[in-house]
């Protein structure tokens, strides 16, 4: 246990920087496809057409009611035979995670939207701006601008639970982390504390970001 | 499909669903009560009392639940521990979720004005029984719907102890669904399963934060 060798050689710290390439890839992957799904879903929600709206509201009410965990097993195990096509675990993965935030990311867009002062909008219809218009140019920009601390402190958690895909095999950190300590000499503890210094280096940053930001724009 | 191996595993989900309230339970009771000794720390007058309480909250918070449950089950036992999947479930998801509760009650206690506290001190309070008497009481109230969301997100949560092979209701659904090779109706069934114990507390939540903020 003295000697770490095993553990920082560059055959297994290059193996497990790998792993956190993986993990990585897949929260960005998640939270460019959750940014604009959950756009698109905050919108839906807000719609004055009654089925769009509800139909909006099941889901996000319905994703956020459900463990992330099922939802990367129903996705790796279910979703292939509903949909007739094999997905690999990395896919089954990615579908989850952006799935999954989608849902969280369209609560945040929808109260950042509602807290856009209402005079702004009113201003930019007696401007004769159109729908689409005020949306694009008033609302969203201010109401991203709000919801920023609220978005990177989702995307934190979703940092975290990408985690969770190593259950259906994808080779993330935390499961290159297994594979290593299950060899030889068998030495859990150093690889776990190595694993949780990256995982909060990577949080903690992306957190001080936030709060950058959360400075910036109050 | 075969939706029929969802009523045939109807009593195995439902056992699966009263572990799950078991584990969410216990890990409930121990978060709270580690959650109010860590937001004392945090709002501790002695500056070092106060950076150990945000160790522990920023610690807890930034590395995955996944990673701190494998440690019990996976680590501990190469240093002689060894404890049973369902201690370390209950272990891992209370700490983890003390570090939120911690947070929430924390925000509670900066939202006493100052003013109480100082009160209590001058009238010959020490500050654990002014904490004790006058500003913990108050925060608690500012507390409930963070509390009550961090409840839920608890719940959830609790469907990690699935990787360690604890029967809850996830863990039942992938098991049933391994062996009938039906994983869409278990998975459904699973997912109502959770709809039964979230949507509850949920609604509960929504109300509890219209009556208290204010």
């Amino acid at each position: 246990m003295t000697d770490l060798g095993w553990l920082f050689n560059r055959g297994t710290l290059t193996f497990l920087a790998g792993g956190l390439g993986v993990t990585l890839e897949l929260a960005a992957i998640a939270i460019a496809v959750s940014f604009v799904a959950g756009i698109v879903l905050a919108l839906g929600r807000l719609s004055r057409f009654r089925p769009l709206s509800v139909a909006a509201t099941i889901y996000i009410e319905g994703m956020r009611a459900l463990p992330v965990l099922l939802v990367i097993f129903f996705s790796y195990f279910a979703l292939p035979r509903i949909i007739g096509v094999k997905l690999d675990p990395f896919a089954a993965g990615a579908i989850a995670m952006s799935a999954f935030t989608a849902a969280l990311v369209a609560e945040i867009v929808r109260a950042g939207i509602l807290a856009v002062p209402k005079g702004l909008v009113e201003a930019a219809q007696s401007q004769g701006l159109s729908a689409a218009q005020i949306l694009r140019i008033v609302t969203l920009p201010i109401a991203v601008r709000q919801m920023m601390p609220a978005l990177v402190a989702q995307f934190v958690t979703l940092l975290k639970d990408t985690s969770l895909t190593a259950v259906i095999g994808i080779l993330e950190l935390t499961r290159r982390g297994q594979i290593v300590f299950a060899q030889p000499p068998f030495q859990p503890i150093p690889v776990f504390a190595l694993i949780a210094l990256v995982y909060f280096t990577a949080n903690f940053g992306l957190a001080q970001i936030g709060r950058r930001l959360e400075a910036r724009t109050l | 499909m075969d939706w029929s191996v969802l009523g045939e595993n109807a009593g195995a989900l439902a056992q699966g669903l009263l572990i799950t309230l078991e584990v969410s339970a216990l890990a409930l009771l121990l978060a709270l009560v580690l959650g109010v000794i860590v937001a004392t720390l945090r709002v501790a007058p002695s500056p070092v009392l106060r950076r150990i309480g945000t160790a522990y909250v920023e610690f807890l918070r930034n590395i995955p639940l996944l990673v701190q449950l494998f440690f019990l089950f996976f680590a501990l036992p190469s240093i002689g521990i060894r404890l049973d999947a369902f201690v370390c479930g209950v272990l891992a998801l209370g700490v983890y979720t003390s570090a939120f509760v911690a947070e929430a009650i924390r925000s509670g206690i900066a939202a006493v004005p100052n003013g109480q506290l100082e009160a209590g001190l001058s009238s010959g309070m020490g500050y654990a029984t002014a904490m004790r008497l006058i500003v913990l009481p108050q925060a608690i109230a500012k507390t409930i719907p963070p509390l009550g969301n961090t409840t839920l997100n608890l719940i959830k949560n609790s469907s990690l102890v699935s990787t360690v092979s604890v029967l809850d209701i996830l863990g039942t659904a992938n098991l049933l669904g391994a062996r009938s090779f039906q994983y869409v109706p278990m998975f459904v069934g699973a997912a109502i399963c959770y709809l039964i114990l979230t949507l509850p507390t949920a609604f509960a939540v929504n109300l509890l934060e219209k009556r208290y903020a204010r």
